[in-house]
């Protein structure tokens, strides 16, 4: 099949279901923007492979999706989460509902200074509900692996959930999983 | 983990993301992307495609009418030639030089999704250097290719987004079967200048049938030979190539990509400098002070984003 009609198909897929992989492109990345581009890059590689992949290319954008994120995908994305740090994520709240707002705001600026990797476990984990063998299979790793990045990147978590201040992960700092 | 806490990061992760609406024309704007990234590297094969045929030329017009075994004497009379025409380029070390310039097929100007104007590159054996330019004389893009043992160094320059990205693919520099015509191709895209593997290449695109001779044209009153593909399906990059029939040298390569309401063509010119310092300094990658420099790992031919590049040029 020709790739300009593969894009047409893919464009009408993204309007049905192409809203979830975008917020988990979001979430990953950090922002509206750099989550457009990470989904576009996917789509891109998908394009590419198009004449071999066999099968479900849903499942092959979402697994395309979290290889390029948990592989650090863009170095220019470090200074954009520096960036996310230093601006409000939700300028506009109602005054009741500040406390809340401001410990999720702290829960998504914790999860956005995790290393990609940890960072997409936590997203396939709780934000795709998958267990840790699945996780493993979309991230192409072991299953001791998701445990372990999940491990560690829940222990800065609870350093939140506790109301401790996390003073051991540098802003935006790459480290190994 | 504290099931609150886990909660508490999903409804986190729920309000960030509540407003977030998909764009329309994501997957056009990838297609565009992804079209245009192998566009980029239409300048290295058209150098290594334009000498492989004008080698080709003279085993397929000899070969007109013949089949068979003829085809594979030729074939291996083409390889003789070209070897020799290549063995004495090689003493010369010349630069190989080409200008590429670039329209909409309806006006003057430069396609949708097709943002430069202008290209020059610049090749030799072991390196290939391409800058491409916007109509407003601006530099776009750069991409700089240099043999190193066991691969390619590619180095890439976006100004638009100040990034300067460096990369090896592992793995080139082996010619492919006639079996992988678009590993053949690929191969050619990316070992512009790599003479060792020509003849197997043109082996394979003789044997392939890949080109055609397609009668001739004049151009600034020669006669040249014009080669097409034998087919190019819908929305497949269409490739014409003259040869200058006393030489054998490529003379011009028209690029033409075409669908209802739009398209574009890219007309390129070919030529050669002597090895002068100030020729050489066109081989070096331009080094933008202050640009973000990314170290994408290592990737295979075969599976990198240039990988099957002339595949889908040719469509194969």
């Amino acid at each position: 099949m020709e790739r300009a009609q593969a894009a047409e198909e893919l464009e009408f897929f993204l309007a049905q279901r192409g809203k979830p992989l975008l917020r988990a492109a979001v979430l990953l990345t950090g922002s509206h923007e750099a989550g457009e581009d990470l989904l576009q890059a996917a789509l891109e590689r998908l394009l590419r492979h198009w004449a071999s992949i066999s099968g479900d290319p849903e499942a092959y954008l979402r697994q395309t999706l979290y290889h390029l994120a948990a592989d650090g995908w863009r170095q220019q994305g470090l200074w954009r989460r520096k960036y996310l740090l230093l601006r409000p994520l939700h300028p506009a709240v109602t005054q009741d509902r500040t406390e809340e707002v401001d410990r999720r705001d702290a829960l998504i600026r914790l999860l956005l200074q995790l290393p990609p990797r940890q960072r997409a476990v936590i997203v396939l984990r709780y934000w795709e509900q998958l267990n840790e063998a699945e996780a493993a299979e979309v991230l192409g790793c072991s299953v001791g692996t998701v445990k372990s990045a999940t491990s560690r990147a829940l222990a800065r978590l609870r350093q939140l959930s506790a109301g401790r201040p996390d003073t051991d992960a540098p802003q935006g700092q790459e480290t190994a999983v | 983990m504290n099931p609150q806490l886990t909660e508490e990061l999903r409804s986190s992760m729920e309000q960030f993301t509540e407003h977030v609406v998909m764009p329309q024309g994501l997957a056009r704007s990838a297609y565009l992307r992804w079209r245009k990234r192998r566009v980029m590297t239409r300048a290295a094969a058209a150098a290594a495609a334009a000498a492989v045929v004008a080698g080709a030329a003279v085993a397929i017009t000899a070969a007109a009418g013949d089949s068979g075994n003829a085809q594979a004497q030729d074939a291996a009379y083409v390889v003789t030639r070209v070897e020799n025409a290549l063995t004495a380029i090689g003493r010369g070390n010349n630069i190989s030089f080409s200008r590429t310039t670039s329209t909409g097929l309806n006006s003057s100007a430069p396609a949708a999704g097709f943002p430069w104007r202008t290209a020059l590159a610049w090749n030799t054996r072991d390196r290939f250097n391409e800058i491409e330019y916007t109509s407003s004389g601006r530099p776009f893009f750069s991409f700089t290719v240099t043999r190193v043992p066991g691969g390619l160094q590619m180095l890439t320059v976006q100004y638009a987004h100040r990034l300067v990205i460096h990369q090896e693919l592992t793995g080139a520099g082996t010619a492919r079967g006639c079996s992988t015509a678009a590993g053949v191709l690929a191969t050619l895209d990316f070992n512009p200048n790599d003479l060792t593997n020509w003849p197997a290449t043109i082996r394979a695109l003789v044997g392939c049938k890949l080109l055609r001779v397609a009668g001739h044209q004049r151009v600034g009153g020669v006669d040249l030979i014009k080669f097409v593909q034998p087919q190019v399906p819908v929305g497949y990059l269409s490739v014409a190539l003259l040869v200058n029939p006393s030489t054998f040298l490529p003379s011009r390569m028209v690029v033409t990509w075409s669908q209802p309401g739009q398209g574009w063509q890219t007309t390129t010119g070919f030529g050669s400098m002597p090895p002068t310092r100030a020729n050489l300094a066109h081989l070096s990658a331009p080094a933008p002070a202050g640009f973000t420099q990314s170290y994408q790992r290592p990737e295979a031919v075969g599976s990198s984003a240039y990988g099957n590049e002339t595949s889908w040029m040719f469509g194969q």
